[in-house]
Order: C-alpha cells, then sequence, then structure tokens
C-alpha cells in the first residue's frame, strides 16, 4: 500500500515535470519574433484585436459591448461592440486586471503579445486529457509534447499574433476533452463544462461552428451504428440546452443558432436523440415487430418533415440561408467567380501539399497510421476522432487556414501510432522472462527480437529528434516574422531593420490632424487604426464590399476623377505601398488587380480589368503599359518622383524588373506627396485644398508649371545674343 | 455647505487678484541707470540676455535692494534669471517675485529684487550684470522654406529697456547669428543701429524713463539649425535598494519649431540632396549625455521599440523613425540604469536616512523645455524627509504609486513640476532626503513570499474538500 503511494506520487511529480517542461518548449519555441525584433504586435488582424482590447481596459466591459467605432470605415462607422467576438479581448482583459490585483502592473501590450504562448501550456494539457482518454497517459504525454511544437499550431500562436485563433485552438481541445469525458460518463457535470466551453469558444472565434457541427454528427454516427446509450443522451441534450443559450447571449451570435442553416444539423440531432430516446423507451416496451413499423414509418415521416420545413423556413426566410464563406467550402471556384474579396485574402487559398509536411513533418504519415489503428478498436470516442479527421482533412484542402484545426487531431492520432509502437517495441520484459528455458534457438530469438526492437525505437527516437529539430527551424524561419519590421542586413553584415512602415504611421500620427481621414487599400486600415491612430474608409473586417469598391475605383480612376471620389468622402491623405524601391512583392501595385475587379463588380461600365493590360494581354508598368494603367491614381501615386532617384528619365522598378519611365509618370496635380518612408514603402499623399481662386486644380499646375518654364527660358535667352552675327 | 465653500473661494480669488495687482509706481525710484548695455544672444533656440548696469544711488540713505523690472511676456518663458556683481565676479542673491504683478504705464509687469552685498551709499555706484534666458517665439521669416534653403527667423523684442530707473546711456548689440537686420521701420530719430561683422551695434541718442512704452524691435537673422523645444518631458527615476540601481526613463514631445516646408516633403529630393548629412532646420538625430557608466539603454516610442540608437560611452544618439523638419512632431521615450551609489549617499546608518542626488536633465543640446515633471520613485515604505530643488518649481507632491510587486502602499514618489527650463541647467541636481528601515527593506521580499505561501496553502485546502454526492 505504502509502495503505490509512494509510486503515485513519484508519477505525479515526473508527470508535473514532464508538463513543466513541455510549457516551456512551447513558450520558447514562440518566442523567437520577440528575442529577435520585440515585443510587438504582428500583422494586421492582431492590431485590430489589440486596438479593441485597449479600449475594454480603458472603459470597461459594457462600453466595449456597445462601443459605436467612428473611426473606421469613415462615414459608416462600425457597430464594433456588436460585430466582433468578444472572448479574446474579455480575456486579455482579465488576464490584466488579475495581474494588476496580485501587484503585477504588466503593460496591456506584452499582454496582448504573451497571451498565445502562455495559452499553448494550456492546449497541451487539454491534449493530453483528450488523449488520455482516446488510449492511455503515454499516448497522452505524447500528444501533448506535439501539439506544444508542431508548426501548424505555432504557425497562430506565436509570439505577437494575438489572433482570436491563439485561444480557440485551445478551447477548441477543452471542449473536445470535456465532451468525451460527458460522452463516457453521461456525467451532467462534464457535459455542463463542455457547453461551457463551448460557449467561451463561441465568444472567441467563428470558428465554433465546426463544433456546433461535429459533435452532432458524432451523436449521430454513434446513433447509426445503434450505440445509442443514455449516456449518449444525458450528454447531448444538456450540451446542446446549455451551450445553445449560452452562445446566443453573445451579441454577434444573437439568433443564430435557431436562425442560420449551420447551426440546423445540432438541432436535427438534438431533435433526433428524442425521438431515439422514445423509441428505446418504447423498444423495452413493446415486441420487436410492432416497434420496427413504428421505427419505419415515423422515421420516413420524420425525415420528410424535417427537410421540407427546412427548406421551407429557408425560402421563407426565417433560416438564413448558407454564407458565401461556407459554399467556398465545397467549391473552391465559388468565391473566385461570386465574392473576389473572399478569393483575394491569401489565406483563404486551398492548401499546397508541401505545406501538410511542412507544417506537421512526421506526424503527416503517422496519422493515417492512427486513425487506422482507432479502427481496429472503434469504441464510442475514436469515432469522434475519427470523424473530426476526415471532416478536418478536407477543410484544411480547401483553405490554407483551417490547416490550424487539423493539427490537433493530427498529433492525437500520431501520438495514438507512436505510443502503440512503444508498446510493443519498447517493451525488453522478454530478456528476463524465464518461462523459456535457455537454448540456442530460443536465445537466437531473443536476441534478434531485441534487434528488431532496438532498431524500431532507435528510427523513431531518431524521428523524434528530426521532428523537434524541424519544427524548431520552420518556427524561426517561417513563422516568426511580425511583417511589420522587416529583417534585412547592413553593408557590414550586421542585422538592420527595415522599419518603414512603423516609420509613416508614426508620422501621421504625429503630424497630421486628430481626424484626418486617410484612405488605403483594405489591407492596412487596422494597422492605421492601431499604429496611427487615424480615421480610416476600409478596414480588414470586410463587411461592405461597395465601400471597399469605392476605394478600389479611386485607386484604378484618373487623378481628377479619384480625386472628386476622395474629396467626397472628407479624404485628406492617401497611403500606398510601394515595394519597388527595395524590391518589396507585396505591395499595392501587385495588389492593384483586386481593386479593380472589386470595383468593376460594382461599376462594371467605368472600369474594365481589360483596360489595365497591354494588348498582348501583360501586366505591365514601363513604356508599354496601357493608357489607362499609365492614368490610373496607383500608378502615379507608386511612382511619383521615382525616376528623378535613378537619372530622372527613367527608374529600374525592382518588384517588376522593369524601366518606368517619368513622362508617363507625368505630374501630380491634385495630390501633394506629404511623406514618403526611408525605403520608399509607404507613401503618404496629402489631397490638396481646392484652388483659392477657383480655378480647376489641373489648370492652375498647368499654369505653374508654364511659369516656371518661361522663367527658365528668360535665363537661358540672355547669353544667346551673343551669338548673333 | 457647497455654496459657503464656493463663494469662500470666489472670495479668496478676488482679494488675491487685488494683491496681486500693485503700482509699479509705488516702487522707490532711488538708483539711477548710468549705463544700461543689452546683448541679445539669438545663436541658441531660446534667446540669452546679459545685461550690464552701471548703477548709482541718487538716493539720500544708503540702499541695498535693486529692483529689475521683466515684461510679463518673457516672464512667463523664463528660464534663468541671475544677478552677478562684476567687480567681485560673485553671484548676487536676487529673485522674481512670481505672485505679484506690477503695473506699469497699462502694461503688466514682473519685478525682480536684487540685493546687494552690502548696502551702497548714496552717490556712489556700482556695476552689476543680469543674465536672463527665456524661451522666445520665432517665425519663420518667409513663412515656409524649401529643403536645403537659407532659413530666416523673425524674433519681436523690445527696443528701449523697461525700467524702473533712469536710464542715461543704453546701448544694445544683438549677436549669435551670421546675418541681423532689423525690419522694423521705426521712425524713431533716437534709435540707431549699425552692423559690426556680423554683430548688430544699437544704440539710444537721449536718456530713458522708467517704464518708458517702447515700440517693438523687429529683427531678421539667419539660423540654419532646427529648433527643438520639448513642449512635455516626464522624467522618471526609480530608485531601487534591493538591486541598488537607479532607473532612468524619459518620455519626451518634441518639437521642432524651425521654418515647415514648402509643398511638402519630398523625399527623392531629400535624398538625392542627401539632406540626411547636411546640418538645417531638419532634426535628423539627438544626441544626449548620460551619466557615466549607464547600462540597459531603450529608445521607444507609442508603436514599439526603434531600433536606431547607438550608445558611445557616455553620449546615446538616437535617430528618429523620421527627419523632424519645422512644424513636424515627435514623441519618444528612453531610458537606461546606473549604479544606485552614483547618485545615493548614506547620511547617518543609525537613523537609516539617505540623502539621493537627481540630476535634473540629461536632454539634448540647445533644447527649450515648456513643461516637465521630474518623479522620484523611492523603494516601498520609505519616507521623505526634505527636498531640495535649485529651480523655481511650480509644485512639488509627495504620493504613493504602485509598480511591480508593491503589495503594501506603493513606491514613495516625489514629483517635481518644472516650467521653461534649457538644456544648460542639465548640471543642475535635485536633492532628496528620505528614511528607509531596515524593516521596509526586508518587508517586500517577505510579504511576497507570505502571499504565495498563502495562496498555495489556500489551494492545497480548497483541494481537500470534497463535493461528491455519493457516499
Amino acid at each position: 500500500m505504502a509502495e503505490s503511494q509512494a509510486l503515485r506520487w513519484i508519477q505525479l511529480l515526473l508527470k508535473c515535470t514532464i508538463f513543466l517542461f513541455m510549457t516551456a518548449a512551447a513558450v520558447s519555441s514562440r518566442l523567437f519574433s520577440v528575442i529577435r525584433f520585440e515585443s510587438i504586435i504582428h500583422e494586421f488582424d492582431p492590431w485590430f484585436n489589440f486596438r479593441a482590447t485597449k479600449y475594454l481596459v480603458n472603459n470597461g466591459f459594457y462600453k466595449f459591448l456597445n462601443w459605436f467605432d467612428d473611426r473606421t470605415w469613415y462615414p459608416l462607422g462600425r457597430v464594433t461592440g456588436g460585430t466582433l467576438y468578444p472572448g479574446l479581448m474579455a480575456t486579455s482583459a482579465a488576464v490584466w486586471h488579475g495581474l494588476h490585483k496580485i501587484g503585477l502592473p504588466v503593460d496591456i501590450r506584452n499582454v496582448c503579445v504573451l497571451f498565445a504562448p502562455a495559452f499553448s501550456g494550456v492546449t497541451a494539457w487539454a491534449t493530453y486529457h483528450l488523449t488520455c482518454e482516446i488510449k492511455d497517459s503515454g499516448a497522452g504525454l505524447l500528444a501533448a509534447a506535439f501539439i506544444a511544437i508542431a508548426p501548424g499550431y505555432i504557425s497562430r500562436s506565436v509570439a505577437g499574433s494575438y489572433d482570436n485563433e491563439a485561444i480557440a485552438i485551445t478551447l477548441l481541445m477543452v471542449t473536445f476533452m470535456f465532451w468525451i469525458k460527458a460522452m463516457k460518463t453521461g456525467s451532467i457535470m462534464h457535459s455542463t463544462f463542455a457547453a461551457l466551453f463551448y460557449f467561451y469558444m463561441v465568444s472567441a472565434w467563428g470558428g465554433y461552428v465546426f463544433i456546433t457541427n461535429l459533435i452532432p454528427l458524432h451523436v449521430f454516427i454513434l446513433i447509426l451504428m445503434g450505440r445509442y446509450s443514455t449516456r449518449l443522451y444525458s450528454a447531448y441534450t444538456t450540451w446542446y440546452a446549455i451551450g445553445t443559450l449560452a452562445s446566443m447571449q453573445i451579441p454577434f451570435v444573437g439568433f443564430l443558432p435557431i436562425r442560420s442553416n449551420d447551426h440546423m444539423a445540432a438541432l436535427g440531432v438534438f431533435g433526433l436523440i428524442q425521438i431515439v430516446a422514445l423509441g428505446s423507451f418504447l423498444k423495452a416496451q413493446v415486441s420487436w415487430q410492432k416497434f420496427k413499423t413504428v421505427m419505419v414509418v415515423s422515421l420516413i415521416f420524420l425525415l420528410l418533415a424535417g427537410v421540407c420545413g427546412l427548406f421551407a423556413l429557408t425560402y421563407f426566410g426565417y433560416i438564413a440561408p448558407w454564407t458565401g464563406r461556407f459554399y467556398s467550402l465545397w467549391d473552391t471556384n465559388y468565391a473566385k467567380i461570386h465574392i473576389p474579396i473572399i478569393a483575394s485574402v491569401s489565406e483563404h487559398q486551398p492548401t499546397a501539399w508541401p505545406a501538410f509536411f511542412f507544417d506537421t513533418q512526421f506526424l503527416i504519415w503517422l496519422f493515417p497510421a492512427g486513425v487506422f489503428l482507432l479502427f481496429l478498436d472503434l469504441k464510442d470516442e475514436h469515432i469522434f476522432i475519427i470523424a473530426y479527421s476526415v471532416l478536418c482533412s478536407y477543410f484544411a484542402g480547401v483553405m490554407v487556414r483551417l490547416m490550424l484545426t487539423l493539427t490537433p487531431i493530427i498529433c492525437v492520432c500520431a501520438a495514438v501510432t507512436i505510443s502503440k509502437l512503444f508498446d510493443i517495441y519498447a517493451d525488453f520484459s522478454f530478456w528476463s522472462d524465464k518461462s523459456l528455458e535457455p537454448s540456442d534457438s530460443s536465445n537466437k530469438t531473443k536476441i534478434m527480437t531485441l534487434v528488431t526492437k532496438l532498431t524500431v525505437c532507435g528510427s523513431f527516437l531518431g524521428y523524434l529528434y528530426l521532428f523537434v529539430y524541424h519544427c524548431t527551424w520552420v518556427t524561426s524561419n517561417a513563422y516568426s516574422s511580425p511583417s511589420v519590421v522587416l529583417p534585412s542586413r547592413n553593408q557590414d553584415g550586421s542585422m538592420a531593420l527595415i522599419d518603414d512602415f512603423r516609420e509613416a504611421y508614426y508620422w501621421l500620427r504625429m503630424n497630421s490632424a486628430e481626424d484626418a481621414k486617410v484612405a488605403s487599400w483594405w489591407d492596412y486600415g487596422y494597422q492605421i487604426g492601431g499604429m496611427a491612430d487615424r480615421t480610416t474608409l476600409v478596414d480588414n473586417n470586410t463587411w461592405n464590399n461597395t465601400h471597399i469598391a469605392i476605394v478600389g475605383k479611386a485607386m484604378s480612376s484618373p487623378q481628377e476623377k479619384a480625386y472628386e471620389i476622395l474629396r467626397q468622402h472628407d479624404v485628406d491623405y492617401v497611403l500606398v505601398i510601394f515595394g519597388g524601391l527595395i524590391g518589396f512583392s507585396g505591395d499595392d501595385i501587385n495588389k492593384f488587380l483586386w481593386m479593380v475587379r472589386i470595383s468593376e463588380g460594382i461599376w462594371p461600365d467605368e472600369i474594365k480589368e481589360r483596360e489595365y493590360f497591354t494588348p498582348s494581354g501583360e501586366y505591365r508598368m514601363d513604356a508599354l503599359a496601357s493608357q489607362t494603367m499609365k492614368d490610373s491614381l496607383m500608378y502615379k501615386l507608386s511612382y511619383y518622383r521615382f525616376a528623378s532617384l535613378f537619372n530622372g528619365i527613367e527608374g529600374m522598378d525592382r518588384v517588376r524588373g522593369q524601366k518606368i519611365r517619368d513622362e508617363d509618370v507625368g505630374n501630380l496635380d491634385y495630390f501633394e506627396e506629404a511623406f514618403t518612408s526611408e525605403n520608399w514603402m509607404v507613401r503618404l499623399y496629402k489631397l490638396k485644398d481646392l484652388d483659392p481662386v477657383g480655378r480647376e486644380l489641373h489648370s492652375a499646375g498647368e499654369f505653374e508649371r508654364k511659369s516656371a518654364r518661361s522663367q527658365k527660358k528668360r535665363i537661358v535667352k540672355r547669353p544667346s545674343l551673343d551669338l548673333r552675327v | 455647505m457647497m455654496v459657503t465653500s464656493t463663494l469662500y473661494m470666489v472670495l479668496q480669488v478676488v482679494i488675491g487678484v487685488v494683491l496681486a495687482q500693485a503700482d509699479a509706481a509705488s516702487l522707490s525710484k532711488s538708483w539711477e541707470n548710468v549705463a544700461y548695455h543689452r546683448t541679445v544672444d539669438v545663436s541658441r533656440t531660446y534667446t540669452q540676455e546679459r545685461i550690464d548696469l552701471h548703477i548709482k544711488n541718487i538716493d539720500n540713505k544708503a540702499i541695498e535692494e535693486y529692483y529689475f523690472v521683466l515684461p510679463e511676456g518673457i516672464f512667463e518663458n523664463i528660464a534663468l534669471f541671475s544677478a552677478q556683481l562684476k567687480r567681485a565676479d560673485a553671484f548676487l542673491e536676487s529673485a522674481i517675485i512670481p505672485q505679484q504683478t506690477f503695473v506699469a504705464n497699462g502694461e503688466h509687469v514682473k519685478v525682480a529684487v536684487v540685493k546687494m552685498p552690502t548696502s551702497v551709499e548714496p552717490g556712489s555706484s556700482t556695476d552689476i550684470a543680469i543674465t536672463l534666458v527665456y524661451g522666445s517665439h520665432r517665425q519663420p521669416y518667409s513663412g515656409s522654406v524649401e529643403m536645403g534653403e537659407r532659413q530666416l527667423l523673425h524674433l519681436s523684442t523690445n527696443t528701449y529697456p523697461l525700467s524702473a530707473y533712469n536710464t542715461q546711456q543704453y546701448t544694445m548689440s544683438l549677436e549669435g547669428s551670421p546675418s541681423i537686420e532689423v525690419v522694423s521701420n521705426s521712425s524713431d530719430d533716437n534709435f540707431s543701429c549699425r552692423k559690426e561683422g556680423s554683430r548688430l551695434d544699437c544704440e539710444s541718442h537721449k536718456a530713458i524713463g522708467p517704464y518708458q512704452k517702447t515700440a517693438p524691435l523687429k529683427i531678421v537673422f539667419e539660423r540654419n539649425l532646427p529648433s527643438s523645444r520639448v513642449s512635455f518631458l516626464a522624467r522618471e527615476v526609480w530608485v531601487s535598494h534591493w538591486a541598488s540601481t537607479m532607473q532612468f526613463e524619459e518620455s519626451y514631445d518634441l518639437v521642432n519649431d524651425a521654418a515647415p516646408l514648402k509643398g511638402g516633403f519630398s523625399r527623392a529630393e531629400y535624398m538625392k540632396g542627401q539632406h540626411a548629412m547636411k546640418q538645417h532646420g531638419h532634426l535628423t538625430a539627438l544626441e544626449m549625455v548620460l551619466p557615466s557608466d549607464s547600462e540597459e539603454h531603450y529608445f521607444t516610442d507609442l508603436v514599439g521599440a526603434v531600433s536606431t540608437f547607438r550608445v558611445l560611452q557616455d553620449h546615446i544618439f538616437l535617430k528618429p523613425r523620421f527627419p523632424i523638419f519645422g512644424g513636424w512632431k515627435y514623441n519618444f521615450t528612453i531610458g537606461w540604469t546606473n549604479g544606485l551609489s552614483q547618485f545615493l549617499h548614506i547620511e547617518d546608518v543609525d537613523t537609516e536616512s539617505f540623502v539621493l542626488s537627481v540630476p535634473i536633465l540629461n536632454g539634448p543640446a540647445d533644447t527649450y523645455y515648456s513643461k516637465m515633471n521630474l518623479s522620484v520613485y523611492l523603494p516601498e515604505g520609505s519616507e521623505v524627509l526634505d527636498v531640495w530643488c535649485p529651480l523655481p518649481v511650480v509644485s512639488t507632491e509627495v504620493t504613493a504609486s504602485k509598480s511591480y510587486f508593491d503589495l503594501n502602499n506603493g513606491h514613495t514618489k516625489v514629483t517635481f513640476e518644472l516650467n521653461n527650463m534649457v538644456d544648460t541647467v542639465s548640471t543642475s541636481k535635485v536633492f532628496v532626503r528620505y528614511k528607509f528601515s531596515t524593516f521596509s527593506f526586508y518587508r517586500k521580499p517577505i510579504s511576497i513570499a507570505a502571499s504565495i505561501f498563502i495562496s498555495l496553502m489556500a489551494f492545497f485546502f480548497l483541494k481537500q474538500i470534497t463535493f461528491t454526492i455519493e457516499n
């Protein structure tokens, strides 16, 4: 007794130590960007989340929920409080308040930056418990270790990537863990926890629909397999009732759980399980023959009624139809044709095959093996994992960013495989097995077995080592760039930073009027709001396609027309990103076709994509570029004064590898260069005021140029007198 | 209750106004300025004036106080005021009376009192020199300039001196710029100026009465340097006895008052003309002198760290995110750490009292500061005994402020509010005498340890409680 007690303590101690190390590994591998650069919020969306969190911390929760943001989507504004998932901001605000309470007044920025790494530790813990339920604690520890460092998950949870996904994956795993526990035991407590974490997940990420559909799917498959039980009934009904009611408390979700098609499966299965419960009750009461007829008739009736009802309700508009993003999940070409704005986002593109290996390395080929092993066993909880694997494998293939939801299940399945392998091959107890009498042949088998086992164990340890190496390498090289700051080298080889974005945003923040309106392509909206603190026309919350198209139209129109459009929207500054000088390929000229396409969708008579190409169908910027291209505001703003940096006649665009002629760019009569960053990556232009004498700005510009020219001429004329003979 | 207290406050204000304004004629006219020479130096972003006075007692009794009159416009921006006895080359006791405003000839003036070391007998005379440093608003003469163009600034000052006494002979020289010109077309025949090299010498041909009304003298001078003004500086000094360090953190709101650019900023022209290398009206880098052996430097602003700074020995060179042209603003925060022993003196081991000397400024040269808050954070549990600041302080406050692991009252914070400063005061020091007991010293780690222990124990006991319904 005492011995087993001691053993338990040792086990606990070991487990704690292992978890401690795992968390340390998870956190430290996510800190590359902080160590290499600084504690900074990354990319685009996190800047909005950060800004919202600051608002929450400064103004309190109720003001946050009622937040109407008049600094975005000028002049429309955005009902931010009602159109975001508050889970992430609420959590970090709670962490911030908690830390303040215990005497740690940490800056809110640092809370936000280190949020994702901290939660990755929790994810590892939840994955451990989930896998424990699937197999055993050995597999659990492996799965936890895998998820801690798998690049597929790290890609969205490095320090500074303060996005909804950072907390959502943690909540996903916790919810699933509680669901499995509830489903296995029928415990109301566990299913209540599952429901509460589901609510938390709903408050944090739009991807909660995945849980909303996966759990009913699991239940549905179990019912189809004839594995219905009262445990399943109590677990599901508790989860559904509490989870749905709770999820409706989020303002952004509201009545969606009973009105949108995405949630109908859960409702349907809820109804079904009631009928199945009734059926199983009846089955116990009446004879099998009678029950069979009742079941067949009622099933057909219910199915018909359900499908017809769904169609009717959708038709009459009581249930919202599927959203565009949903369609694009099934038809990868859907977005390209119908909603170019979704297709223009790079993370909505289908996944390239190497990405799977890149993000999960050797786990990807252990994953099917794990699924197969689960099939062999096929307990109720294994069906959940299998359903999850199949669904997510498809989704991950369709959209790059859903790789994230696939990664946890890959880790779980691969851990099951490896732990199974080690269960068999790392078992060296045969060596001391006394039942076999020592003989030559048995000795030989013994040695051969030993060699086999050692080979297998050794090679898999090697794989594990390589996995760690690969993960670190990928994290360090691919996922640790803040994209706000770009690394570069000085001439002497020392590290230097290209900090153009912040340079220009900060200039704007310091030196423009507080209520200045900035027009830029929507990609930079959140960053301008977060770093420059100025009002933007459009931002990364792409809810209003027309408004985005207006900016697209201004950028693709000639300057006088663009001036008119921008003036109507009270714009003070126009911001363009230009990579031609240092060869930064993600600039606005390369995104320009999307601007043209999106505005063509609204004004097909005025903007035509074809006119921006050369007659031979090329996308060029040099002398051969089409006249429409050369006249467009984007072209002019990008290349204005560019040639003067070279010889004054033509300049070399390093991204396109083309020569830009100064005569093609021409003069800017309606805009004035306000600021250009050190490497020309961000160019800011101010809209000129209306002419004080009431002239057209173009003719005013012409007049000034003419007078400047005639002044020059007069100077030149004087010496020419001597030449008269 | 509310009404009476408001009434009382209003009364107080009214009484204060009545008391604060007095007729300047009430001041005695016992002196005569035999010679009044004013030297105005415009070489820096603020104006430096030196006034050499040869004064004579014309009263019939010995006097020792000389009243020096300042126009209120200068008083509002004054950074330094001092008086010297020329003969002994020693500083005189002198002070501006800040509360009291005098009215002379319908204008509001302030009066400074200069006290002679010994009283001056009737009929005898002495020489004193008064130094004034004040922020002055200079406008770009042509409104705006092209990049790299010669920058002309416009300054308005008094033609005649404002004095409480008769002035027999008055001369003035303007210096500190390669070219200074007078642009005010005054019809005053009694005042003339002529160029003397790069200096402009002016003189009055007539004696000047007390508080004589004067037309402003408008001058235009060339100055191809940035005019940096810090509109607000928050300087924080954190004293740690445990780490034995003193940490500095300073936040600057910087404005360049030089001439703004004509027609926006052209990066192409800036690169082609290599203006980053040239010294002109724009500010490309700031240099500061830090206390020796400083460590752990950082340079940040509201959007994160700025990587472009270098530390060479005691100098820190900061390159802001963008060149600051005329009219542009930039704000930033820098910080560094020094050893505590450089600044701390143990006054008395038995009473556990310490004296801390904190340098007032470490900012860049040639800079004017409109407002500044200097906060000294003493360790939690320390008690301020005495503070001393050599510069006129608007207010001094002792409060508490919570920081990391402050589980009790928080750090004791001493805040000095200062107005109108110039870079040359950086050698001055603020002294804080405080008591910090050994008990407070050990209380901090013990309270941290105790709270961790209590929370762990609470967790342990809470885990023991079972809520199961079964059995």
